[in-house]
């Protein structure tokens, strides 16, 4: 639709040297990224979202963003636009909240997981994520089944989606999400935001069930009815998070945007 | 000794990062204490670019390369940072939205007096003044989200005078607003520069306010200065205007057709009061009217409206009973204020809004028994902001994404899909993602997406809001097109002097009611009428009526006809 | 879509604290929350926190919306600890069998001879107030602050203040967002797109397009914001000034004070005397 255009004179100026600016950053995103991505988050908070029923609510659509956040802005900003987002979200859909302190460090958590899912880079972050997780996942199992006397086998079962986004995030699949998700193939991009959601939500969702379960000492039974909910709801969220990831990422691929420093897409 | 100008630019260019050509190249301008400058040229000329010059934002936010020098009050914009340019340069641009950070209105005018670190006594004392100087004072509580877009522009000029800057830059500050708030912002800004001695740059499509404004206009394109002058050098530069695609103000437009027709001598003037006494100097005026086809009584209705009442939860009365009938094959402009209910209205025939009382048709069918999803089919909607419409990664994805619900046998999508591509000329972009696309290009792509359900009726909402006027004519030509094509279409908008090119009858509301519903040549005759509604009719057509009541002439070309017709009945 | 209003419709003694007051509120409600599992000083401390509540302005309608969205999970939870929770309450309470209140019908499929337990039934009601409790205290404290002190209130604990403003600022652009999603799922409407009439894999597809145009547009916005933070000054260094200054007056440091030792006490009295430790009322 543009006309072709003859060519230019060179500038006659003598060229300068062009010092960034060092804004007010929240951990290197700018502010500006953070609040808006936050305010969406809090939106998005707002559109109940559930395939099955899981302890008789349903699930925000935020949940399928919240890794998004740690991809576009980096760790800390992510976590921040997430947290923020989720806490903002509480206010007007506490249906979907939980435990309120426990959504927004699960959405914060999230963005942080997922922030680690890189191709390159972030090592030590992840080895401490990393060292937290398996901390909590041994506390939880010993409660359970120690002091509550789950049996194992349903305690594995029923958070059998949660250990594998563990797996995911251990061994150096890590690193191959990471790749598919900077890949300029949108179906591997695709891949790789469904199984980078499912490994950073699932791992948010385990370490908020360590928190509540410590706070609510559910029953053994209920853990039975988590073994067929708990991998459609993780499903849910990472083609959630697959569809819209991918949208974006295609998006800002072909925009004149600002790239946040540390984003990685 | 005459005083340093707040502004200097010596051999400015810029590049993006990763651009290879310069979005601003070996610019030189001086900007003296006090100035109003006028910024015009066609979309991507560099204006934007060169308003963020001026406060460092480019380079410092941006990267990419620098060349030359660029000074405000004395400190180059490389090497000071923002912060401390921001004492000395105030920015307002075009999306009032997205440039008000804070949670009311005192904390808008006061974040940056905040971050300067001024004291808190200070900061009060501005903040009253500022709010004063532009007419907000008493809405100092108020959340920035509650204002309408023509207050929220004010308190974005409230911020930034706050700042005591000795120049306010404003890029496209009216682009969003409709006619009387944008009168509203030039206003201030020539008062302002009065009164304050405050130097402003002022980048707009609106040539008759800057005509009123501005001491100098500074035209640019592909990022150089093409010309820089008073705006009656500027505007009487035909070959200029053309080359650079930059409406006059009306009255130049129809003076400059006059004189091409031998009919006066005299330069044409700028400014309204100026065309209206020069009209002495032609020869006496006589009636004049253009015949129009006849509206076609016996099409059938396919929008309509019989005392149609809304009110919204908070009680506001959003419609007070309006009766619209809009025929098949009728090309209909809907003109009002914001707030007057014209997209409300629109709302109800797309069944978005149940109406409090009254009814609403579409093909001869009450509105209450047709779903949304089914009404989408035979109501094609554009909103004024196509990237609310965008869902998919291709434009082919997008335009083929309305299908998927009428699940059709796939070689029949197809070749809806190309129909629709090539009836708006996108065939070679069917891969291209619709956001790299310029704007003009991403709302033909939105048409194609609703084209490609063959509705029998189009609407247009603000197709033309912030678009300069090659890019507003480029999208009303597409909906000539359908129109050609025997679809009716309904479109929304403020820019009444491109209207007679389109519309055969317009609908005026204000105030949650219907004014007019009558041809647009009777509509812009009726000056005191579209007043009421806060509308002012082109230039052209209030020229044509002080020549002679009945001269029905809306366009400069008519104008000049009207000189060698033999008069007629008014229609 | 109905967009809720955030603040609380009138002025009241709590609303008028500092914000650090009503954080100490906070932590301390959530510590005994989190500490008490005696069903009666659980449901005592909700309805304490629901009275304040309402004493502080917030919305009757917002609560009672609250109230009623959580209800069906309410439920759940009661029925699911009465039922089925016994080896945890057994050994809460050192009793070596379970009271029943009531025993489904032995003809019931699946679920015919099941116990509802006293015990499961407290233990429900006690973990039921303490989420209510959490619940309540987020609106309680943040609804009725305004805007403008949250951020300063913040800053004087020595938030950094780009993150306050982040907070702030999150809160003004949410109508905006509210609305552009708004937009976006009416748009899709009038593209023919019902998500409610698809299947769950469509659902998802459908839903989740809302969400790319309006974060495409919201980081779009979030440039322009970045522009207009710069121009006005922003960057987070020292010095900065306030328009409204957060001073703590005697009641808002008297209310600290007070927080402290509540948590003290409750904290000491939990461990020592097993104050809040679960029991059943009527001693059975």
């Amino acid at each position: 639709m543009t006309d072709p255009e003859t060519p230019l004179p060179a500038p006659l100026g003598p060229e300068r040297t062009v010092k960034l600016l060092d804004s007010a950053s929240v951990g290197g995103a700018p502010v500006a990224y953070v609040i808006v991505l936050a305010a969406v988050v809090a939106v998005l908070s707002f559109i109940p979202f559930s395939v099955a029923l899981s302890a008789g609510s349903s699930f925000p659509m935020a949940q399928g963003v919240y890794p998004l956040m740690g991809w576009l802005l980096g760790p800390a900003g992510g976590a921040a636009a997430s947290g923020l987002g989720a806490l903002v979200g509480i206010f007007l859909a506490p249906h979907t909240a939980g435990i309120p302190w426990l959504t927004v460090g699960g959405a914060a958590l999230s963005a942080l997981v997922a922030a680690c899912i890189v191709a390159r880079g972030r090592g030590t972050l992840a080895l401490a994520v990393l060292l937290l997780l398996a901390a909590e996942a041994v506390l939880f199992y010993r409660h359970a089944t120690g002091a509550n006397g789950v049996r194992p086998a349903v305690f594995l079962l029923a958070y059998g989606a949660h250990f594998a986004a563990l797996a995911l995030f251990l061994l150096p699949t890590r690193r191959w999400i990471g790749r598919l998700i900077e890949s300029p193939d949108l179906r591997r991009v695709w891949i790789g935001l469904f199984l980078g959601t499912w490994c950073a939500t699932g791992l948010m969702m385990f370490s908020e069930s360590f928190v509540s379960y410590y706070l609510l000492n559910w029953p053994g039974p209920l853990f039975v009815m988590f073994i067929g909910v708990v991998p459609l709801e993780q499903a849910a969220r990472s083609g959630i998070g697959a569809v819209i990831g991918t949208g974006v990422i295609a998006g800002l691929r072909s925009i004149a945007l600002l790239k946040p420093p540390g984003a990685r897409y | 000794m005459p005083e340093a100008p707040v502004a200097r630019l010596e051999n400015v260019s810029y590049y993006y990062p990763g651009a290879e050509r310069p979005a601003l190249l070996n610019l030189n301008l001086e900007l003296a204490a006090g100035e109003v400058l006028g910024l015009v040229g066609a979309t991507g000329a560099g204006k934007t670019t060169l308003c963020l010059a001026l406060n460092g934002i480019v380079p410092q936010l941006y990267g990419g390369r620098f060349f030359g020098r660029a000074a405000v009050a004395g400190l180059d914009t490389v090497d000071h940072p923002i912060h401390e340019l921001a004492r000395h340069v105030g920015v307002v641009l075009q999306d009032p939205e997205s440039q008000l950070v804070t949670a009311s209105v005192e904390n808008e005018v006061a974040f940056a007096l905040e971050n300067l670190g001024v004291a808190p006594d200070e900061i009060r004392r501005r903040v009253d003044e500022a709010l004063a100087a532009v007419e907000l004072d008493g809405l100092a509580r108020k959340h920035p989200h509650e204002l309408s877009g023509g207050q929220q522009q004010r308190l974005a000029l409230a911020a930034a005078l706050a700042q005591r800057p000795r120049l306010v830059v404003l890029d496209e500050p009216t682009a969003q607003l409709d006619p009387r708030a944008s009168a509203e912002v030039f206003r201030l800004v020539r008062a302002l520069s009065r009164e304050r001695g405050t130097a402003f740059v002022v980048a707009s499509h609106a040539a008759e306010e800057l005509a009123q404004t501005a001491g100098r206009i500074a035209v640019l394109s592909r990022g150089g200065l093409a010309a820089l002058g008073s705006p009656e050098e500027i505007f009487r530069d035909e070959a200029l205007l053309r080359r650079e695609r930059i409406r006059p103000p009306g009255v130049t437009a129809a003076f400059a057709a006059l004189r091409a027709a031998g009919l006066t001598t005299r330069p044409p003037p700028v400014q309204l009061e100026e065309g209206l006494a020069a009209l002495r100097e032609l020869p006496p005026g006589r009636p004049f009217a253009v015949p129009e086809a006849p509206r076609d009584a016996g099409a059938p209705p396919v929008l309509v409206a019989r005392d149609l009442r809304f009110a919204y939860p908070d009680g506001t009365r959003a419609l007070d009973g309006v009766d619209l009938v809009v025929r098949r094959g009728e090309y209909v402009a809907l003109l009002g204020q914001n707030g007057s209910g014209k997209s409300t209205l629109l709302r109800h025939f797309l069944h978005l809004l149940e109406p409090s009382s009254g009814r609403v048709e579409v093909e001869g069918r009450d509105v209450a028994s047709r779903r949304v999803t089914d009404l989408a089919r035979s109501i094609g909607y554009v909103s004024q902001n196509p990237d609310r419409q965008i869902f998919n990664p291709t434009v082919e994805a997008e335009v083929a994404f309305s299908l998927l619900p009428l699940r059709l046998p796939a070689a029949e999508r197809a070749a809806r899909v190309d129909r629709a591509l090539g009836a708006l000329g996108l065939l070679a972009f069917r891969g291209a993602h619709p956001l790299s696309l310029p704007k003009g290009d991403r709302a033909r792509v939105v048409v194609a997406a609703v084209l490609v359900m063959d509705p029998a009726v189009l609407i247009f909402d603000e197709p033309t809001i912030g678009q300069d006027e090659a890019g507003a004519r480029s999208i009303l030509e597409v909906t000539r097109q359908l129109h050609r094509e025997g679809r009716t279409v309904v479109v929304v908008t403020h820019h009444l002097h491109l209207m007679p090119d389109y519309a055969q009858r317009v609908v005026i509301m204000a105030q949650g009611r219907v004014l007019a519903d009558t041809s647009l040549r009777a509509a812009y005759h009726a000056v005191d009428l579209l007043r009421t509604a806060h509308l002012e009719p082109p230039q052209a057509a209030l020229l044509a009526r002080a020549l002679h009541p009945d001269n029905w002439a809306l366009t400069p070309e008519e104008l000049t006809a009207s000189f060698a017709a033999g008069g007629g009945p008014p229609p | 879509m109905n967009r809720p209003s955030l603040q609380a419709t009138r002025a009241s003694a709590f609303s008028r604290l500092d914000f650090r007051a009503k954080l100490a509120v906070f932590a301390a409600a959530s510590v005994a929350a989190v500490l008490w599992n005696d069903p009666r000083l659980s449901l005592g401390l909700m309805l304490a926190t629901l009275g304040a509540c309402l004493g502080a302005g917030i919305s009757r309608g917002y609560l009672w919306l609250m109230g009623r969205l959580m209800a069906p999970f309410f439920l759940l939870l009661l029925l699911t600890h009465g039922f089925f929770n016994v080896q945890y309450v057994l050994r809460l309470t050192g009793h070596a069998h379970l009271t029943p209140l009531f025993t489904l019908p032995a003809r019931l499929p699946l679920v015919g001879g099941m116990i509802f337990s006293a015990e499961g039934f407290y233990y429900g009601l006690n973990v039921i107030a303490k989420s209510m409790t959490l619940l309540l205290l987020v609106p309680l404290c943040v609804f009725t602050t305004d805007p403008n002190n949250l951020v300063v209130g913040l800053v004087r604990m020595r938030v950094p203040y780009p993150f306050a403003f982040a907070f702030t600022s999150t809160l003004r652009f949410f109508p905006l967002l509210f609305d552009e999603v708004a937009s976006v799922i009416e748009a899709q409407r009038l593209r023919g797109f019902a998500a409610e009439e698809l299947g769950p894999v469509a659902r998802v597809r459908t839903y989740a397009k809302v969400a790319v145009p309006v974060i495409l547009g919201a980081l779009f916005k979030a440039q322009q914001v970045e522009v207009v933070l710069q121009s006005r000054g922003f960057s987070g260094r020292r010095g900065r000034t306030y328009l409204h200054d957060s001073r703590l007056g005697a009641a808002s440091a008297a209310t600290i004070a007070l927080c402290a030792l509540a948590v003290a006490v409750v904290v000491v009295l939990r461990i020592r005397l097993h104050l809040g430790a679960f029991v059943v009322p009527g001693g059975t």
